[in-house]
């Protein structure tokens, strides 16, 4: 096991003379902030206002920049206002309830219902005028909305960030994926040199994709305190707080309206796509960009048109998830190719195979996928493991004679069973590229033992555990002689953000290409042998290739509808990879199946609402990230080839499962389900909605 | 108020409020960091601790419960026989629960092995139930508390399950 590289947890941080932040929020969503009225401070206590920002009033390394602290407008319920620092937690937050924040309410939005140009955060459009010639043809046309709701990362340890001072540098510890971005943020609030700044990394635990920018913001307080005060300061959240504002996987609707031939076949695709991206919505642009090409499933149409909005409201930022766009238009254009097969009554599994993406098909971009894609192979494997075909047309045959009546009989269990491909585009789209100068250092010591200096940051040791066992093999080193720098900015270069697999698909290579050059140099020149290496932006991105590489995957997940309460019963999962070289199979497998559980979770659970801007307290009580019921046999394969690459798969289940879970759903009560989460309420409306509309 | 209570084996005294949660007393004033101060709604589990042979969420025990009891905490469970038949299970499935979800995970494995020494799968999803973890798969659970179960029963009578 890799030895812990970080500073332990937020929480068990405890310095001499400490002092603790609350965060005073804003109680409107919309608004002008007219003053904040504390309670008389004794000189403990200490009240910080955005006028007491030396430096930039905003994170700059955003876009759009977002407040540290709202001056003067606010965005949304919860945005900070100000921070009261002082020793005792209990007594700030007796202070923080007797404050009153008093603002200049106006008119705040909180859905995408309607909205202005004002609140167009990031478009993207695909046009096309011979679609409308395609769908004014005696062709199938179908046209269905699709909504999913927000996900809660209820991350193992709240946001928080602690700030001191280290001789004559300030330090931040705080647990993020991207420690250079929390640098240049403070450094840009304090006024002072990115130097002056050093960042430490505390545990991660399972992030999800969730810690990449709101840590920095929470270290900008942090760092703005201890510069006021000169004592270390300890902002940690409580988990409402947490819950109730840090960024969740946003909200999104689809409208997606298809013209397909007689055999089936797509010909047309118009999709409208918008995502409700909260106040601000950094990465609104990578967001929309990924729903939109998500949203064309991995299916070939000649004829598309797109028109995709990110959208901002009165609602916290939201934020990346796993699967960071993907899951949500997976599942729609995966349910919505149920409603075509289940028209049409073909065999969902064939119309796959005739209608995958291949190589050279092109994606949005128009720029052909280079790479050969195994989606019949992946077909085959994952309806061979689950028994698709034969199970298939058992639930088909029970499913079209319940529908022949006039009332679902739910006297014995209702099973269904549904099949669903995609693929994860590793690494940031389009316009991301990853533009920094993102790398690594390696060196072989002069006692032999190997010294990798990274930024990047597993959730767990399992990432690491791979680049040591590449490392060790490249040099014929013990593992135990294999060490990795503390997570400090001033001992690691930026590997950039440790988000979207780019631990494996980037940071992996560039460690096996610096060990592979210090096997050449080895004998040959004097030990210590340092070598750096950085990512450089492939000429297939440069030219619009969107992704460094993709990974394929298919997944069938078969359902039983509890009869009496309909809960959907979730039987078993199979799953097929291609994720190139896989470098561990245990290690793969176990993330997996990992992820196909939260995948379920997100897809089953109860929903997460604001209600007028706010999460309610008691959804803490009710939302829970735990399977209600018991954890279904999940089965994974790996689909071996020549590939020397290994790829990113740990989002593949988000992409993979709520689509499935949904067709198995809809075949079992024969409705097209439309809406994430599933659960019995929704079961029950679709049932009631067949007994009006038979 | 003066609160004696017996704490993983030791005659102890609190001096504090009757209304200071009990996480809030072992993480203050006997450094007990291992039972951590999450939601301090007794929904995640991260502050579990075996009190009086139970394990409950410490965040919702008042000072004034506490008299008289006994808290068994991470700290102190580590020193069991007990605790190393978990963690050879754990180890011998090549999993290991996150820094943050250790204390709630070991605790709640223990209190459902003392009272039932072979679980059935609903069992186990009962027990578990409250405690909020993304880092274990459900499924890699049920064959670690197997193992677990098989390691103890080895070690009690001699043989497994």
């Amino acid at each position: 096991m890799a030895r812990s590289i970080t500073v332990g947890t937020i929480e068990d941080i405890i310095l001499q003379g400490m002092l603790h932040g609350h965060v005073l929020r804003s109680p409107v969503a919309a608004g002008t902030l007219v003053r904040i009225n504390t309670p008389k401070l004794t000189s403990a206590y200490t009240l910080i206002t955005a006028q007491d920002i030396p430096g930039s009033l905003f994170l700059n390394n955003l876009s759009p920049p977002i407040p540290v602290l709202a001056a003067s407008q606010i965005h949304y319920i919860g945005e900070p206002v100000g921070l009261l620092v002082g020793p005792d937690r209990n007594k700030l937050e007796e202070l923080a309830s007797e404050t009153e924040v008093i603002v200049e309410e106006t008119e705040a939005y909180f859905d995408t219902a309607i909205f202005g140009s004002d609140r167009i955060l990031a478009k993207k459009t695909v046009q096309n005028k011979n679609i409308d010639a395609i769908f004014k043809k005696n062709t199938f046309a179908l046209e269905a909305v699709y909504n999913t709701v927000f996900q809660e990362h209820w991350y193992p340890e709240c946001h928080g960030a602690v700030a001191s001072y280290s001789y004559d540098k300030m330090l931040i510890r705080t647990a993020t994926q991207w420690p250079f971005h929390v640098r240049q943020a403070v450094a840009s609030v304090l006024g002072v040199s990115e130097n002056d700044i050093l960042v430490e990394t505390t545990e991660l635990g399972i992030h999800l994709d969730g810690k990449i920018w709101y840590p920095s913001h929470i270290s900008c307080l942090a760092a703005l305190a201890t510069y006021i005060c000169k004592k270390p300061v300890k902002i940690l959240l409580n988990r409402l707080e947490d819950m109730q504002y840090s960024p969740k996987r946003p909200a999104s609707q689809f409208v997606i309206r298809t013209a397909t031939g007689k055999d089936g076949e797509l010909l047309a695709i118009e999709g409208r796509p918008i995502v409700n991206m909260g106040a601000f919505g950094p990465f609104a642009g990578e967001f929309i960009n990924r729903l939109s090409l998500g949203m064309l499933g991995s299916y070939r149409c000649p004829q598309i048109r797109i028109e995709g909005y990110a959208i901002s409201s009165n609602l916290p930022p939201a934020g990346p998830f796993a699967g960071f766009g993907f899951s949500q238009a997976n599942f729609a254009i995966e349910s919505h190719i149920w409603s075509i097969t289940d028209t049409l009554q073909l065999n969902p599994l064939e119309w796959r195979k005739k209608n995958a993406l291949c190589k050279g098909d092109n994606l949005l971009t128009g720029i052909p996928i280079r790479d050969s894609v195994p989606s019949e192979a992946l077909l085959d494997t994952v309806a061979d493991m689950s028994d698709f075909n034969r199970k298939w047309s058992a639930y088909e045959l029970l499913s079209r004679y319940h529908r022949s009546l006039d009332k679902v009989p739910l006297d014995t269990p209702l099973r269904g069973i549904g099949i669903s491909l995609g693929y994860q585009g590793n690494g940031l789209l389009f316009e991301g590229s990853d533009k920094g100068t993102f790398g690594i250092e390696v060196t072989l010591e002069k006692d032999g033992s190997l010294l990798i200096k990274s930024s990047a940051l597993g959730s767990n040791d399992e990432t690491k555990s791979i680049w040591i066992a590449i490392a060790g093999e490249i040099l014929g080193i013990e593992t135990s002689q294999i060490k990795f720098a503390p997570l400090s900015t001033d001992q690691v270069p930026d590997s950039g953000p440790s988000c979207l697999s780019r631990n494996i698909t980037i940071i992996t290579k560039l460690i096996q290409r610096a060990c592979e050059t210090i096997r050449k140099q080895r004998f040959r020149e004097p030990l210590p042998i340092t070598v750096r290496r950085f990512f450089r932006p492939t000429k297939a991105m440069k030219d619009g290739q969107p992704f460094g590489m993709l990974s394929w995957g298919a997944a069938v997940v078969e359902v039983e509808i509890e009869p009496i309460t309909l809960t959907p019963i979730v039987r078993g999962v199979w799953l097929t990879i291609d994720g190139g070289k896989i470098l561990s199979e245990t290690i793969a497998s176990r993330a997996i199946k990992l992820s196909a559980v939260h995948a379920l979770q997100w897809a089953s659970s109860s929903p997460l609402y604001y209600v007028n801007g706010k999460i309610t307290p008691d959804s803490l009580e009710s939302y829970s990230i735990q399977l209600q019921n018991n954890p279904p046999p999940i089965s994974v394969e790996f689909n071996w080839n020549e590939n020397r690459d290994p790829k990113g798969i740990g989002e593949l289940p988000f992409t993979l499962i709520p689509g499935a879970f949904a067709q198995a759903v809809s075949q079992a009560i024969g409705r097209p389900i439309r809406s994430l989460p599933i659960t019995p309420y929704t079961i029950e409306e679709a049932l009631l909605k067949r007994e009006k509309q038979p | 108020m003066t609160i004696p209570f017996i704490l993983n084996g030791e005659d102890v005294v609190a001096q504090c409020s009757v209304d200071k949660r009990l996480v809030d007393i072992l993480r203050d004033t006997f450094k007990l960091t291992g039972t951590r101060a999450d939601c301090r709604s007794g929904v995640c589990g991260a502050c579990s601790v075996i009190f009086n042979g139970r394990l409950v969420p410490s965040c919702l025990i008042p000072a004034f419960k506490v008299k008289d009891g006994e808290v068994i905490t991470i700290e102190g469970f580590k020193q069991t026989i007990e605790y190393q038949d978990i963690i050879l299970g754990f180890n011998q499935s090549g999993a290991q629960p996150c820094q943050f979800c250790e204390t709630s995970i070991i605790l709640t494995i223990e209190a459902l092995l003392s009272h039932n020494l072979r679980p059935e799968p609903q069992d186990i999803v009962a027990a578990f139930v409250d405690i909020q973890c993304r880092c274990l798969d459900p499924n890699q659970l049920l064959d670690i508390i197997k193992t677990i179960s098989e390691i103890r029963q080895k070690r009690l009578y001699g043989r497994s399950a």
